[in-house]
């Protein structure tokens, strides 16, 4: 076997080039074969070595947890209610609308519904999915369409926080005003 | 949430920093996102979490995607993790306890892998490869891993690792391969 041989074979391998087997001699599929084992056992390796990094990562998320659980709980709302005075403070001093700002927390479908996911159509569950995943611009046509419906709170709650994702102060005031939401969580 | 993507371009010098950046931006919504719209057990929605991540890393390896932003990373993470926990047969449950390289190579390689043979010869023989990795030493490890499997350069391993330059390098790479090759034969 000569050099540009293994080169050839290994351009397949990292995908620099792409040759059809059939075109390669009994020799090159042979080599061809060997390298993508190679190829795909240090992928493996790699791997398992990335994985370990992620069972301590895991292993530390569950020591903390259970630790603010646990041990902490007072001191936590204690800094909690502290800092959430700092930023109503902060807010009058700077203009923060919007920025930071995280849906995960105002998350209530699967508060307000039963378990089973099949309740939601499938038009909702887009949009619901749209806004957790931050793509407010996508989220908005969908949730002004359901928010229509005036019996759907969830959908005028989400509309209104999109609008605030989006830095759409005006639009999100008047419709976080709606009777239908005004009582639910506010980003500060 | 900030649009700086650093902290992927530094996957492979510091892989270790991508994931802490992957665990306090997504463990804990991603799981609960599971929760809420997969039914997904509370205690097997990190399991999801993990095996996602891990995916996500070999995709960014492999190539097969390529981020621009923070946000498009989370809705790629939570596709993946949406696929795993639709199919109840591909995650592992309890994966943290998982250390047999086999279960991996199912859960990850075995979807796409580039080997392909018609009876399950080629799994057993990536298996040997990668059981012969422990032996071949460091420094060919690295150098094979950055060749084959993150798709560096001969000039850039070289100046990663420290070799005189590509050629160098390109010789040590024959040199590693001879070895694994040698040490698979007499197992």
């Amino acid at each position: 076997m000569n050099d540009s041989t293994q080169d050839k074979i290994d351009k397949i391998v990292i995908g620099e080039i792409d040759i059809e087997t059939n075109e390669l001699t009994e020799k090159e599929k042979d080599l061809l074969k060997d390298t993508t084992e190679i190829k795909e056992a240090l992928r493996l390796h790699d791997l398992m070595q990335k994985k370990s990094i992620i069972d301590k990562l895991e292993s530390n998320y569950t020591i903390n947890e259970k630790s603010i659980t646990q041990s902490s709980r007072f001191k936590l709302m204690r800094g909690l209610a502290a800092v959430c005075l700092l930023l109503i403070g902060a807010t009058f001093v700077f203009n923060t609308f919007s920025k930071g700002f995280n849906p995960d927390e105002y998350i209530i479908h699967q508060t307000l519904r039963s378990t089973d996911n099949s309740q939601l159509s499938n038009d909702k569950k887009k949009a619901y999915n749209l806004f957790i995943l931050g793509e407010y611009d996508r989220a908005i046509p969908r949730l002004e369409k359901l928010s229509t419906n005036t019996t759907d709170t969830i959908s005028q709650y989400y509309l209104a926080l999109s609008y605030y994702g989006v830095g759409q102060k005006g639009k999100y005031l008047s419709a976080i005003s709606d009777p239908r939401v005004n009582h639910l969580k506010k980003p500060e | 949430m900030s649009k700086n993507n650093d902290w992927i371009k530094g996957v492979d010098s510091d892989a270790e920093s991508f994931f802490e950046h992957l665990y306090s931006e997504y463990r804990e919504s991603c799981s609960k996102w599971l929760q809420a719209n997969y039914n997904i057990r509370p205690e097997n929605a990190p399991d999801i979490f993990q095996q996602a991540i891990l995916i996500l890393y070999d995709n960014i390896q492999l190539k097969k995607v390529q981020f621009q932003e923070d946000t498009k990373v989370k809705t790629y993470l939570y596709g993946i993790a949406k696929n795993l926990a639709m199919s109840n047969i591909r995650y592992i449950k309890k994966w943290s306890q998982v250390n047999e390289p086999e279960k991996v190579f199912d859960v990850i390689l075995d979807q796409d892998s580039m080997v392909q043979d018609e009876n399950d010869n080629a799994k057993s023989k990536v298996l040997s490869l990668n059981k012969a990795l422990e032996s071949i030493g460091e420094s060919c490890k690295k150098l094979l891993t950055l060749f084959y499997y993150h798709s560096l350069k001969m000039n850039e391993i070289a100046e990663k690792l420290n070799y005189t330059n590509a050629s160098t390098a390109k010789a040590q790479k024959y040199k590693c391969i001879q070895r694994l090759k040698k040490l698979v034969a007499h197992e």
